[in-house]
């Protein structure tokens, strides 16, 4: 490795756009880092002009984030071997769909040295159903560590400059300095665990008790009833931590990655709007899906039927009766009462018993 | 305690009135409970007919609870130390300023043995500055032993019987199961912790955190700003609880009372509307106290003026910049914009980086 970190962002879209401000600014005085920053573009054109050669030239993604101003120091490049050759940071923000075939292309041609950052949201399914970290796919792929940014999941409220925190779980103690200094500007906090498996999942879970909310929304329950199913789905996204990734910290369920993000989620998230649509208007959600959020899969009940697949691999079902309530809900074992009957009748003993007295 | 154990519920506001209805039902129904429930009401003339007897007559509190019936088996009582000398539960949920005045009136005329629980939310100032939890007035004054009940719960939902989970906070563990059995209902489910000033500190301190949640929407700044604000929130009454009431427990907070009210309150209570407001219509709370909730006072400024002074005592400001910020905000010695900039240099940034945590 160099005296300099190069940084290369491997995705153009809206959320690599929003964070390419943050770390062309950041890269640009940090002394630790190359100011000259790739972004990997796929080509396209826009009126008859190649994308890359627009960014290059006006500083602005004209596709995906028109209004918004990049530092002339990212440098757009169409091919993404060339933009990641000599990159010492590697930055995924790309669908999660592409991480394969994008890993496949850089195999052998990144530094062994290098280290990756993803930001994507969403996993994959693993051959037995399981749900797999995009992380891990990359570190699989790649044989490099992988570290993750997770904890906004509105991208534009990060380019408005409202004041959003994420948190980072990295992988490898040697980037715990530099990696916050990449991402963090005076409105984007940003914390660094080396907790990295439990960062990511608690964004995956996230989903199911987000489609619940949105489930309560749709019942038109009180709002205590929804607050009593945001503390359950925390409780049960910490108990699914300690069971399937041992050896997490407390700690990082109290960071950005955990309890702000399952707030947001449950108050402003596409799987909330789609699950309160899903239970007011009876339709199915493979309907509803196209409709409400055309390009984006609903992550809630994929998650949902991931996460059952795991936890019955286990006889452990009961043991996470919202999440497997849910999941019903979903498929439709379950009615929609079901989900107010499982808050009343959970065992309160199944999380942390040593606080409450044996009755 | 004797062999049936005597309730009395001492209110009949709106909170007071819809636990009555959970709590009479439970006394009727259990065979350990005496099936009559005294509850002591403030007489007043309704339409020039008594309260008391309204209710003993119709079994509806028409002026705190209209269009829900009260179990038979409750009585209101006029008189304060009539209601309460037999009772082996006394049910504190009263506005907290007349607390000592009604401790007073009771000191001497209540069982020896009797145990009590505080519902109400708040809390008093102490003598010289500082906050005095109610549980902690009422065993200072009668000397028994207090328990508390705080949630998640707004008194109409519960009414309604819509479902709400509920946290009781109780130091001595032989209280506990009694306690939970006679509040718990089918939509009314309650936890026991023993941990009762955690639980009676985490109903005050939400309403600090609100009061910043609604001043993040008052500046439109959107839900990744409030989320940011809720968590900050919950890690400062996590300190701040850690700091003056120590040896209390992480579980706790995981309660009803302490994320689900917390979250409950930043989106839909009136902390948070009234400060949204303060932000929009540049009134004072004073005149929004007004306006909004018929002169009602807002319980959010005095408590972060009260832990604000705690804080400075022992030189902590620093350490819990929303609270402080909130702080100043609603006396006007900041600006509300300036609640992020504040924040955004949180010791909790700085200190869980790279610090490594116990194990799960």
């Amino acid at each position: 490795m160099g005296d300099k970190h190069f940084v290369c962002i491997i995705g153009s879209g809206n959320w690599a756009t929003t964070i390419a401000r943050n770390v062309g600014n950041n890269a640009a005085r940090h002394q630790m880092l190359e100011p000259l920053v790739n972004m990997y573009v796929y080509e396209e054109y826009i009126d008859g002009r190649k994308l890359t050669d627009i960014i290059n030239t006006t500083h602005i993604n004209v596709k995906y984030m028109p209004d918004y101003v990049l530092p002339p120091n990212i440098i757009a490049v169409d091919d993404v071997v060339e933009a990641a050759r000599d990159a010492d940071i590697l930055i995924f923000a790309i669908p999660p769909t592409f991480v394969s075939s994008c890993c496949r292309t850089l195999l052998g041609k990144v530094k062994p040295t290098a280290h990756a950052v993803s930001l994507i949201k969403g996993f994959e399914r693993g051959d037995d159903g399981h749900i797999i970290l995009i992380s891990g796919i990359i570190m699989r792929q790649l044989k490099i560590p992988c570290s993750v940014l997770v904890g906004c999941n509105l991208a534009h409220e990060i380019s408005n400059d409202n004041y959003c925190e994420g948190t980072i779980g990295c992988r490898d103690q040697k980037f715990f300095r530099v990696l916050p200094d990449i991402f963090k500007s005076d409105t984007f906090r940003v914390v660094v665990t080396d907790d990295a498996d439990c960062v990511e999942i608690c964004a995956a879970l996230r989903n199911i008790i987000a489609f619940g909310a949105g489930c309560a929304d749709g019942m038109e329950l009180n709002e205590n009833t929804k607050a009593g199913l945001i503390r359950r789905g925390f409780l049960e996204i910490i108990q699914f931590v300690d069971v399937f990734y041992p050896g997490s910290r407390m700690a990082t369920f109290f960071e950005a990655c955990g309890l702000s993000d399952l707030v947001t989620s449950c108050y402003a998230n596409r799987n909330r709007k789609l699950a309160e649509a899903f239970v007011k208007t009876g339709q199915p959600l493979s309907e509803l899906e196209h409709i409400l959020i055309p390009g984006h899969e609903p992550l809630g009940p994929v998650t949902a039927e991931m996460v059952n697949i795991m936890l019955s691999n286990k006889g452990l079902e009961e043991k996470f009766p919202l999440f497997t309530t849910i999941y019903k809900i979903c498929v439709g074992d379950a009615p929609l009462t079901r989900l107010i009957e499982t808050l009343r009748f959970a065992r309160e003993d199944i999380y942390h018993p040593t606080h409450i007295f044996q009755l | 305690m004797a062999d049936k154990v005597n309730v009395c519920i001492v209110g009949s506001g709106n909170w007071g009135s819809a636990i009555a209805k959970i709590v009479g039902a439970n006394a009727a129904a259990l065979p350990e409970f005496e099936e009559r429930v005294t509850m002591f009401v403030y007489e007043e003339l309704i339409e020039g007919k008594k309260l008391t007897e309204i209710i003993n007559e119709t079994h509806e509190n028409v002026k705190y609870l209209k269009g829900h019936k009260l179990p038979p088996n409750v009585v209101a009582v006029p008189d304060l130390v009539e209601a309460a000398k037999n009772a082996d539960i006394l049910i504190f949920v009263v506005p907290h300023q007349f607390i000592p005045n009604f401790c007073k009136q009771l000191l001497g005329k209540i069982k020896p043995n009797a145990i009590a629980i505080s519902l109400i939310k708040g809390f008093d100032k102490a003598e010289g500055g500082g906050i005095d939890l109610i549980s902690h007035i009422i065993t200072r004054h009668l000397k028994i032993p207090c328990a508390v009940l705080m949630g998640a719960n707004l008194a109409n939902e519960v009414a309604e019987g819509n479902f709400c989970e509920t946290t009781i906070g109780c130091n001595d563990k032989k209280y506990g199961k009694i306690l939970r059995d006679l509040f718990q209902a089918n939509h009314f489910r309650v936890v026991v912790v023993g941990d009762a000033d955690a639980v009676e500190v985490c109903g005050a301190l939400k309403n600090i955190v609100a009061c910043g949640a609604g001043f993040v929407d008052g500046l439109k700044l959107g839900d990744n700003t409030k989320a940011a604000v809720i968590r900050l929130g919950l890690m400062e009454m996590i300190r701040f609880v850690d700091v003056f009431y120590p040896g209390s427990k992480l579980s706790t907070f995981f309660e009803s009372c302490g994320v689900a009210d917390l979250i409950t309150t930043c989106y839909g209570g009136r902390n948070r509307r009234v400060s949204e407001a303060f932000v929009t219509s540049g009134k004072t709370i004073e005149e929004l106290e007004k306006e909004m909730l018929n002169g009602q006072k807002l319980q959010g400024p005095p408590t972060a003026e009260e832990v604000n002074y705690m804080l400075k005592n022992k030189g902590l400001e620093d350490k819990f910049p929303l609270f402080t910020a909130i702080h100043k905000i609603c006396t006007n010695q900041l600006k509300p914009k300036d609640l992020i900039d504040c924040i955004r240099n949180h010791p909790e940034h700085m200190e869980t980086s790279i610090m490594p945590s116990p194990k799960l």
